[in-house]
């Protein structure tokens, strides 16, 4: 009895201990202007709001990790976005290119365009797996629905939403 | 014996009539594309529907075609089940009366199709510009606004609406695709 006991609470530990794992990515090299560069400018920063920080940081580890399964990215897409794309069309834009090796991501300036609706620029510096060093410039959006924050895709023509 | 040899004269000169006269066939049956609960969707039906379409500039594959006709006899049938054709003028049997009555389905499906809150809230509150009034304030959410952003879902979820609609048809009606099985 006391056997079947120990290998009852071995395997509820067991399953817990899986349901606090969650998904963990690789860790991204994001970079913040520091305070003085943020005083001249003429932006708003993320002013307090750790949940969209977290969001954000999060999102980007998820979307350049090929070990995270795009589910995790997907279920942080804007809802409107989750209900107009379909999952496996999604897939393959998030995963079928080349994945770079990210360098370095520069969070140059998040801007409140309102209350709800963030914008936040970034400079990406990366290399791709044949070694070529690339830098771009990226306008990254995001917005808040009943209390969370969702990464929002805009005018992306591969989307036609 | 006279006789004997006359009709025997009679019967060499029919026979290669006799032989080559074309035996009359019993009217071919059309080849049963699906079956189901009273409804039997033959090839007829398919290369009508093939004809209409191709009447325009449109071509699709066979599979298409028959996936395309199957849709329309059931989601007439099931307008005709659920009495959306309440003149009752139209025609199951012909091509133009399926497709009005399957358009009448349509138009059930997509009216009952729920559009949660958060994915017309998100929309609205992730595309601020369009939105903006001449004095760049932004407009409330409305249900104007809410009604163009469920339009907007609803035209790019059609066809996933339809796929849908077409598979709970296909089990209520317990309908079998034939692949060469059905007789």
């Amino acid at each position: 009895m006391n056997k079947k006991f120990g290998i009852l609470i071995l395997c509820i530990g067991i399953l817990v201990s899986g349901c606090n794992m969650g998904t963990n990515a690789k860790p991204i090299n994001l970079t913040y202007p520091s305070v003085e560069s943020k005083k001249t400018e003429p932006v708003v920063f993320w002013e307090g709001n750790n949940e969209l920080k977290k969001a954000f940081e999060q999102y980007w580890a998820f979307r350049f990790d090929t070990g995270v399964p795009v589910k995790e990215l997907f279920l942080m897409e804007a809802p409107y976005f989750q209900e107009m794309v379909d999952e496996s069309f999604y897939k393959v834009y998030m995963r079928s290119g080349k994945i770079p090796n990210v360098d370095e991501m520069k969070v140059q300036r998040v801007v409140k365009k309102t209350p709800t609706f963030y914008e936040i620029n970034l400079q990406l510096y990366a290399t791709m797996p044949d070694g070529e060093k690339r830098d771009s410039y990226l306008a990254d959006y995001w917005v808040k629905v009943k209390g969370k924050w969702y990464h929002v895709i805009i005018d992306d023509p591969f989307f036609k939403i | 014996m006279k006789c004997v040899l006359r009709i025997m004269a009679v019967m060499l000169v029919l026979s290669p009539m006799l032989i080559f006269a074309e035996e009359e066939k019993p009217a071919a049956k059309p080849e049963i594309i699906a079956i189901g609960d009273n409804i039997v969707i033959t090839k007829n039906e398919v290369n009508e529907f093939k004809e209409f379409v191709e009447k325009g500039t449109q071509r699709t594959t066979e599979k298409e075609y028959v996936k395309y006709t199957i849709m329309l006899r059931l989601f007439a049938e099931e307008a005709k089940f659920l009495g959306l054709d309440k003149e009752k003028s139209e025609d199951i049997s012909t091509l133009s009366g399926r497709m009005k009555l399957s358009e009448m389905y349509m138009v059930k499906l997509t009216d009952s199709y729920l559009v949660k809150d958060e994915v017309i809230e998100s929309y609205y509150l992730s595309h601020p510009d369009m939105y903006k009034t001449e004095s760049g304030e932004i407009k409330a959410m409305d249900d104007g606004i809410k009604k163009e952003i469920r339009e907007k879902v609803l035209v790019i979820k059609k066809s996933s609406i339809q796929n849908a609609g077409l598979e709970r048809l296909k089990q209520k009606y317990h309908l079998r695709v034939c692949e060469g099985e059905c007789k």
